[in-house]
């Protein structure tokens, strides 16, 4: 174990991590601010990693492609597409109780499984996209990934600028209000749902965003790599864990989550080869059983929702 | 074909209706999406091959056996999980339910191994109906003729005992319920522990008809949410007709599409009725 | 107070999870093997990992290679799943500094490994199973190889298979992963090509109960014969016993996938004399029947699963091309592997790891029998192979004829 290979396995840990991070920020965005509850993060993901691909990728004979966009309007569109299929999503059940929309966004994210696995014009199907370009490649040598790191942290810093910004404003004001008492807010005549619509949609545009960064990191994407487990309750966990309404806990909840995660995975291979099938399921009963601890013992996560300014200054 | 299809859309709406009751009264009285309940399923499905196959006890005992075990697993969640959770905001209940459905899921995965499991190793040749028109095996019968039964018991539980109508009083109006005296704790074992044998039911005529896989109740868990909604949430009758209504249309959907896209019929018809009358068919309103 | 004894929890973990898994560096040569222990193939993984061992305890035994180093083996679990495969091979490449990998299984994995570690890391990696059409032209400056042959290989054995029975119609059932979907279009060509017709092609999800309504699409037409194309644990099981059920098919053609005794319990009589194919040894020479012997002196009973031998076999060409590079720095085994290997070289069976020692010592090229025939790759990185045809006989899977390339 060297100095360098530590330092590069260190590199390329954070930007796997830094995903998720803004996974996180946008799912606080819907669950913590607005009290959505989006069990279907695998669906927007996956949406945003091919929109991004495809976008961004030269011509290819077996899927929809060859617009070769720069690397910026992938993320973008990738957002975008992202975001539309919020609205549609949001659009018969965002009014009604929570629980619909948790059921639709499973729904939704399971078609979008589908369609990717047998759409094979515009996905490529089961065989997934490969070399999707990496934004610069070629330029910094061995040390891409750091460069890469850097976008990464750039996103996480916007997306936590916009949100902090945002939950500060009286649009946040409102957004809050509303999770803490709907009919109060509904009473001085401001349109809820659009709220909550708006906060759902946006979550979804930084869901597609982080999705298009991972397909432009990893190269490929298949609809293999939108598991529930790990793309949407691995997503929950790591927001639980760092504390529902609080940008910078969701941040630190996603780091410690995923290290502890891949880390966790050393003692699968530990054990002897009859027992490594239930290895794999101890370590989802573990991090099951964590979680259960965390939502009955402390279910604010480890930072606690953040002291925002409150709504009655908001009216001042 | 068409026949073929819509008999097997009875036999696979049945069992979503057994699944599908309890998960409606449950919404109903504690009023959030139970999203382990696909889980209990499987769990009920691999306690009866633990006692069919694994002890080689009888298959009706096994049946009893393991809806008396899934009772008391669903029982227990409510004692260790839900219960405390419930003042907390339906987002943190529903999310917790989430992590026992991959607790449950795991269990199965950890003591049965993920390699699909059959009740019976030999197959069953089908009865032949007017000259290949139709298909049928004696198991499916049997499915039929207890899943039938299930729901007349049901039926005669909510509607002639003291129990059964506190149950449906207290999915109608909790509050009202409360004042008229009803102990609600004792109410909600109670109905945890029905919905712990129907479904328990469900996953074990699944498996006979088909086989064990721990995914079996997770990819029913859609299909089981679009009953309960078609049906109305809070009502046992809207959801054993939502799930006939989805078995069938799941099924006869392979007419017009292809089968692969077939888990996107209860999404789909879930989703209209969202649009057009989110209380459901036989629901109160949302 | 809990909020800090979670966070301290938590941040031992992940020091433990960073350091536990690198820290006891030794002076071995190191290769990575990427083997799914969970997930869809968790049941290939096992065994495939103990072919890996095997060829470990081998060469350990006989002195280890440059000058006596051990070879150390690390595994990383890659679930199926393409994002704790790159993960896990980063993790090999930077923090357990391994040379080689041996792995991944499914395509699914290897590709994305391929693209977004070893490739740029230029670490050589060679897949006893990845079947996929798509290794053939991946942009790998060499650095990617296989000990399967392709599956449009395969394809071809089946589509012939199935003309050479008579078959005039075909219908086709397929895993929908690209492995089915590679098979299924080779198949199509093949059998086309002898005139047959392919009347439905139906691509299945795994892990479903019911496949009634797919296996209805397949037999409109009433074709001979299913063609099934599917894994023993995701539904292929399933899928037989609803076809005899409901009187879909009583003819069957199987690929590698099947190749399980699994898939006749409870139902031999109907089964009996249906064929199918899989990968398999080139003919001639006797490393299937060594390492059969070999394998279960170590490990018990060997299962008649594939890819436990061509795993063996991708560990041990690593080291003969380790051993022939002098070092372990990625460029010089990539180069090594194309140079070493002949067809007319001297023979090395799979417990002479000695004799490949002197025999590299000596300059000589060699013609290594392996676990699954002679290994020789072609210059994309491909292993050419034999596709050999199987039978049910008894409710016992036998092999019947070996069809080369």
């Amino acid at each position: 174990m060297t100095f360098a290979g530590v330092f590069s396995y260190l590199v390329f840990f954070l930007i796997f991590a830094g995903i998720y991070a803004v996974m996180t920020l946008a799912l606080n965005m819907q669950r913590g601010f607005a009290g959505l509850f989006n069990i279907g993060i695998a669906g927007f993901w996956a949406v945003g990693a091919y929109t991004s691909a495809i976008m961004t990728k030269g011509p290819s004979p077996d899927h929809l492609g060859g617009f070769g966009m720069p690397f910026i309007i992938g993320l973008l569109a990738a957002g975008i597409i992202s975001s539309l299929l919020a609205f549609l999503v949001g659009i018969p059940t965002i009014r009604l109780r929570e629980d619909y929309l948790g059921i639709a966004t499973i729904g939704i994210a399971e078609i979008i499984r589908l369609v990717i696995k047998n759409e094979a014009w515009l996905t490529n199907g089961v065989r997934g996209i490969s070399a999707i370009p990496k934004p610069l490649a070629g330029s910094f040598g061995s040390n891409y990934n750091l460069f890469f790191l850097m976008i990464v942290v750039l996103v996480i810093a916007l997306f936590y600028y916009l949100s902090e910004k945002g939950i500060n404003s009286p649009w946040g004001r409102i957004l809050r209000a509303i999770r803490e008492d709907e009919e109060v807010v509904k009473a001085v005549g401001k349109n809820v749902v659009r709220y909550r619509m708006e906060a759902f949609v946006l979550g979804a545009f930084m869901m597609g965003v982080g999705g298009g960064l991972y397909a432009h990191f990893t190269s490929f994407i298949s609809p293999e790599a939108f598991k529930p487990m790990q793309a949407t309750f691995l997503v929950w966990i790591m927001l639980i864990i760092g504390g529902s309404a609080n940008n910078f806990g969701s941040i630190v909840g996603a780091f410690l989550t995923w290290g502890i995660w891949t880390g966790t995975e050393f003692l699968t291979g530990m054990l002897p080869a009859a027992y490594t099938t239930q290895a794999a399921a101890i370590r989802v009963i573990l991090i099951g059983v964590f979680l259960e601890i965390i939502l009955l013992n402390r279910p604010e996560g480890l930072f606690g929702e953040k002291k925002y300014s409150s709504v009655s200054t908001a009216d001042r | 074909m068409a026949l073929q299809l819509f008999l097997n859309g009875v036999i696979l709406g049945s069992i979503i209706a057994l699944g599908a009751i309890g998960l409606s009264l449950i919404y109903g009285i504690l009023k959030f999406g139970h999203f382990a309940h696909g889980d209990l399923m499987t769990l009920g499905a691999y306690f009866a091959f633990l006692f069919k196959v694994q002890l080689g006890l009888p298959f009706w005992l096994a049946f009893v056996l393991a809806a008396a075990l899934t009772a008391g697993a669903a029982i227990l969640l409510n004692l260790i999980l839900y219960r405390h959770l419930k003042k907390r905001d339906s987002v943190i209940v529903m999310i917790s339910s989430v992590g026992a459905a991959l607790i449950i899921r795991n269990l199965v995965l950890l003591f049965w191994g993920p390699q699909n499991k059959f009740y019976e190793k030999a197959i069953q040749m089908p009865i032949v109906l007017g000259d290949g028109l139709l298909r049928i095996k004696e198991n499916q019968i049997i499915i039929l003729v207890l899943a039938l039964t299930l729901v007349i018991a049901v039926h005669l539980f909510l509607s002639k005992t003291k129990l059964g109508k506190a149950m449906r009083a207290m999915s109608d109006n909790i509050d009202l319920a409360q004042i008229t005296g009803i102990n609600t704790e004792r109410v909600i074992i109670w109905t945890w522990a029905m919905s712990g044998v129907l479904t328990a039911a469900a996953g074990i005529l699944l498996a006979f008809d088909t086989h064990l896989t721990p995914v079996m109740g997770w990819n029913l868990l859609l299909p089981l949410f679009a009953a309960v909604i078609l049906g109305g949430i809070g009502s046992p009758y809207g959801a054993m007709f939502g799930g006939l209504v989805i078995g069938i249309s799941q099924e006869m959907s392979t007419l017009i599409i292809s089968a692969a896209y077939k888990p996107a019929v209860a999404f789909t018809i879930m989703i209209l009725m969202l649009i057009i009358k989110p209380s459901g068919l036989m629901g109160k309103k949302v | 107070m809990f909020k800090k004894k979670i966070l301290i929890t938590m941040l031992v973990m992940l020091f433990l999870s960073l350091t536990v898994s690198g820290a006891f560096a030794q002076d071995t040569v190191k290769i990575g093997t990427l083997m799914p222990l969970t997930g869809g193939l968790a049941s290939y993984g096992q065994f495939t990992r103990n072919g890996t061992l095997l060829a470990q305890k081998i060469i350990n035994e006989q002195g280890g290679l440059l000058g006596g180093k051990e070879l150390e083996l690390v595994n990383v679990d890659t679930q199926t799943n393409p994002q704790a495969g790159v993960d896990g091979a980063q993790k090999l490449v930077s923090v357990n500094g391994i040379n080689a990998i041996v792995g991944a299984l499914s395509s699914g994995v290897t590709i994305p490994v391929a693209e977004s570690v070893t490739v740029p890391a230029e670490v050589v990696l060679i897949s006893p199973s990845s079947t996929s059409p798509v290794l053939t032209t991946l942009d790998d400056n060499g650095y990617v190889f296989r000990t399967v042959p392709s599956d449009s290989l395969q394809g071809v054995v089946a589509g012939n298979l199935a003309a050479d029975l008579n078959h005039d119609s075909l219908a086709i059932i397929y895993v929908n992963n690209d492995y089915g979907q590679g098979l299924n279009d080779a198949v199509i060509e093949q059998f086309e090509e002898r005139g047959g017709e392919v009347t439905a092609s139906i691509a299945f999800e795994p892990n479903k109960v019911s496949y009634r309504s797919e296996l209805m699409e397949a037999a409109e037409g009433n074709p001979d014969a299913l063609l099934l194309i599917a894994y023993t644990d995701d539904g292929g099981i399933t899928i037989i016993r609803q076809a005899l059920e409901n009187g879909f098919f009583e003819e069957f053609i199987f690929t590698d996938g099947l190749k399980a005794p699994e898939i006749t319990e409870g139902v031999e009589q109907y089964l009996e004399g249906m064929r199918g194919t899989a990968p398999t040894s080139m003919p001639g020479g006797k490393g299937p029947e060594l390492f059969t012997k070999l394998y279960e002196e170590e490990f018990g009973e060997i299962p008649p699963k594939p890819y436990i031998d061509t795993s063996f076999d991708a560990t041990f060409v690593l080291a003969l091309a380790i051993e022939k590079a002098g070092s372990t720095e990625g460029p010089a085994i990539r180069d090594a592997l194309g140079e070493v290997l002949a067809e007319d070289g001297m023979v090395v069976n799979i417990n002479e790891w000695n004799k490949a020692k002197d025999l590299i010592a000596a300059g000589e090229k060699i013609r290594y029998e392996g676990a699954s025939g002679p290994v020789l790759f072609n210059d994309v990185g491909d292993s050419m192979g034999a596709i050999g045809i199987w039978k049910i006989e008894d409710g016992n899977i036998v092999n019947e004829s070996i069809e080369v390339q």
